[in-house]
């Protein structure tokens, strides 16, 4: 089945999941993301690269952190921003989805920076999107977190390096609902990694992840053993619905990272979080402020992650301009 | 209507070549040479097969009340055009079949439709309480049901099966335990974990099924359980069945011929209760067709409009357009040797007949015609613009099935391509 992601030539059109991107296209991402890190450590840190250009943040889902950051990005790259919030505009009026697409079509927008409830959401408006119109799917339901996978991989390989085929990582938490943990799967599989566990009660981790070659384990102490990487993910109430866990008082006592139980993984075990943490719910602070955490190392990883996509979405002519940055 | 003779046509599934003369709406004369009338439009039919139409059990047509979907009128019509001669129409309209009022505006709309013959299936309950079935049977519903979102109450549906017996009235119940199914919208299974979707276990059908059969056999009432699709389903029907409770099991063209893997990535039209499951579910459900422990086939037909189904996958609305592809479907799983012909005419043309009350479709001289004629080595396209259906929520569009319709003859309602006459 052609994927719907890349254009006939072979160029990322959209980046809507992990799934179904090559090896390749990662590295290249992430290679990528390197590359304007450098050129910010330089002094470079606004690109000529999307001038002229428009980006669209399309949010019907809160989150001020990720739409920031995706603004930042478009705004270090000198691409003007839109953003749509969803709740106030036409689309909480009873106006179409396709129609709202179609209207922000109409003024010439070349990128939309997609989150939403729905699982299939951005490849829904993907498949519909007029020509010379690409999607970054920022969050659609249960389903995928493309970008965010792809800075967690790249913090891994900034700490352990390019080969993960010797490495343990071990995600723990509400993975049913969680597309961070999907698109860390998908990822982390299609980069090689040696082994790959999940953690949690059977109520949050879904029974069918074999296909990607995951352990599953009831218990942390398990999971947690001799691990390279640990991912924690937020508990995620407002995804939670009905009776899924007692309470976040047992979720700590049996899956909370403390310092005890991080020391059962390497000395030199990274510890990772999407964010927002919930202190004492997941994590210790003490471990989330601790020397293995690389928490706030992510967030600003991310930034260049979101820049290498939409770099590598709206067209590949800006490599000159970036070699440009990298060399003054 | 003029006279219509077929000649050496090859009767199934007796294998048989025929001649067959109708004439107004009747079977005028059948033999191996029938000699042509004057007035006759005659089919050479050499290379064609006769089969009793296809009578459809389950089936939404949407009125009233939902009538910018499709109409009763339009459905009718395609259903002929596709080699169906009778639908059994679900009684979930808006307001539902739960009254005498509805089922003779119902009637009244499917008389003049013309096309296939549609039978209203009414309601078990209403409001809370028991359907007026006497009632209803005497207005002319054959058959009660409880489709879509079926009750969960066990005391209530057993009551109804209590009542259903005490009159006669078979039942069609639709395996759901809603608590189960929770937001599911895809089969608990591999494609759902891997596209984030909320999943439906096994357990939502087998749950319902157990409780179903427990609750025939404790009220004595008649009952078809469908539409399946868990392989788990068939053994607690089938130990029923040993015991001597009157269940029996129905099963829709639409989950024999895919499976879960066709959802992925997303695909529109594929949103549907009960879901697809595994291939190993198809293929059990498959074998239980053949072995004659699922009896039954329909199409589950759930026609929409368009703007229905444009939204992200869990926003569509539930059910596919399914009319234009059953027949299809059907011949395509003879073609691939999969069913035996002879067992999918009577699970999808014979079988059903008893459920919606309706004579059996015999070939004699004097009994009222209900047939149809096909090419059985000639494809139908399925596209966008030759859909026959209201129902835009195809997931066969692209697809070719065999079995073109030459003739589709219900008494004196009579469909031919357009080159035909």
């Amino acid at each position: 089945m052609p994927s719907l992601q890349l254009s006939d030539e072979g160029r990322l059109r959209h980046l809507l999941s992990i799934d179904g991107l090559p090896r390749e296209r990662i590295v290249q991402l992430l290679d990528r993301a390197e590359a304007l890190r450098v050129a910010a450590e330089r002094g470079h840190l606004k690109l000529p690269i999307l001038r002229g250009r428009t980006v669209v943040n399309l949010f019907f889902e809160d989150s001020t952190r990720t739409r920031t950051t995706f603004q930042l990005a478009a705004e270090r790259l000198s691409a003007d921003v839109v953003n749509l919030d969803v709740a106030r505009s036409s689309t909480s009026k009873g106006e179409s989805l396709l129609d709202t697409l179609a209207t922000l079509a109409a003024m010439r927008c070349d990128l939309f920076v997609v989150r939403h409830p729905q699982s299939g959401a951005a490849h829904f408006i993907a498949s519909h999107a007029p020509a010379g119109i690409s999607v970054l799917n920022a969050g659609d339901g249960r389903n995928a977190h493309p970008t965010q996978a792809l800075l967690d991989v790249y913090t891994i390989r900034r700490h352990k390096g390019p080969d993960f085929s010797g490495l343990k990582v071990t995600v723990v938490g509400d993975v049913l609902h969680s597309r961070v943990a999907r698109s860390n799967l998908q990822a982390l599989a299609a980069l090689g990694v040696g082994e790959l566990r999940v953690v949690g009660p059977r109520t949050l981790v879904p029974e069918h992840l074999d296909e990607l070659g995951v352990q599953r384990h009831d218990r942390l102490d398990d999971g947690l053993a001799d691990a390279d990487v640990v991912i924690m993910l937020r508990l995620q109430k407002e995804r939670m619905r009905g009776a899924l866990l007692p309470s976040e008082g047992e979720f700590y006592r049996l899956y909370g990272l403390t310092r005890e139980r991080l020391a059962r993984a390497k000395p030199d075990c990274i510890v990772m979080h999407p964010g927002p943490i919930n202190r004492g719910v997941e994590i210790e602070s003490e471990v989330a402020d601790g020397p293995q955490s690389v928490i706030l190392e992510q967030v600003g990883n991310g930034l260049y992650i979101r820049m290498a996509v939409m770099a590598q979405i709206l067209g590949d002519q800006v490599l000159d301009s970036e070699r440009e940055g990298q060399s003054a | 209507m003029r006279p219509i003779l077929i000649r050496r046509a090859l009767l199934q599934p007796q294998a048989q070549r025929v001649d067959v003369r109708i004439a107004d709406g009747h079977y005028q004369a059948i033999g191996a040479s029938v000699p042509a009338l004057p007035d006759d439009q005659i089919i050479e039919a050499d290379d064609l097969w006769l089969m009793p139409g296809v009578a459809d059990p389950l089936t939404r047509l949407r009125e009233p009340g939902q009538t910018h979907k499709t109409t009763i009128a339009r459905e009718a019509r395609a259903a002929l055009a596709r080699g169906i001669t009778w639908l059994g129409m679900a009684p979930d309209t808006q307001p539902p079949i739960e009254s005498r009022a509805v089922l003779e505006l119902v009637d009244n709309r499917a008389r003049s439709a013309g096309g296939a013959g549609v039978r209203a299936i009414c309601a078990i309950t209403r409001d809370q309480g028991l359907a007026e079935l006497a009632g209803l049977q005497s207005a002319g519903a054959a058959l009660a049901a409880d489709v879509g979102t079926p009750i969960q109450d066990s005391g209530l549906l057993r009551r109804a099966l209590l009542y259903a017996a005490s009159v006669s009235m078979p039942v069609l119940l639709q395996p759901i335990d809603l608590s189960l199914q929770g937001d599911g919208v895809a089969h608990n299974g591999p494609v759902a974990a891997r596209l984030g979707l909320a999943g439906i276990p096994v357990s939502a059908e087998t749950v319902a099924v157990a409780r179903i059969v427990l609750l025939a056999e404790e009220s004595g009432a008649q009952v078809l359980i469908g539409p399946l699709s868990c392989a788990d389903s068939l053994p607690l029907i089938a130990q029923a069945q040993a015991r001597g409770v009157n269940v029996s099991a129905m099963v829709s063209t639409l989950q024999l011929s895919l499976n879960e893997l066709d959802l992925y990535p997303f695909r529109a039209y594929l949103h549907l209760q009960p879901p697809l499951r595994t291939e190993g579910d198809r293929e059990a459900l498959l074998q239980a067709v053949r072995h004659g422990l699922i009896s039954v086939l329909c199409s589950d037909h759930q026609p929409h409009d368009v703007d229905a189904q444009l939204a992200p996958f869990p926003e569509t609305a539930v059910g596919a357009s399914t009319l234009d592809a059953h027949l299809g479907l059907g011949l395509r799983l003879v073609q691939r040797g999969e069913l035996g012909l002879a067992e999918f005419i009577e699970r999808a043309c014979l079988a059903p007949r008893r459920w919606l009350g309706l004579a059996a479709a015999a070939f004699t001289v004097g009994s009222p015609a209900d047939c149809i004629l096909l090419d059985p080595h000639r494809d139908v396209a399925l596209t966008i613009s030759t859909l026959l259906s209201g129902g835009r929520n195809s997931p066969f569009l692209g697809w070719r099935l065999p079995g073109q319709i030459r003739l589709a003859v219900r008494e004196t309602q009579c469909w031919q391509p357009e080159s035909a006459t």
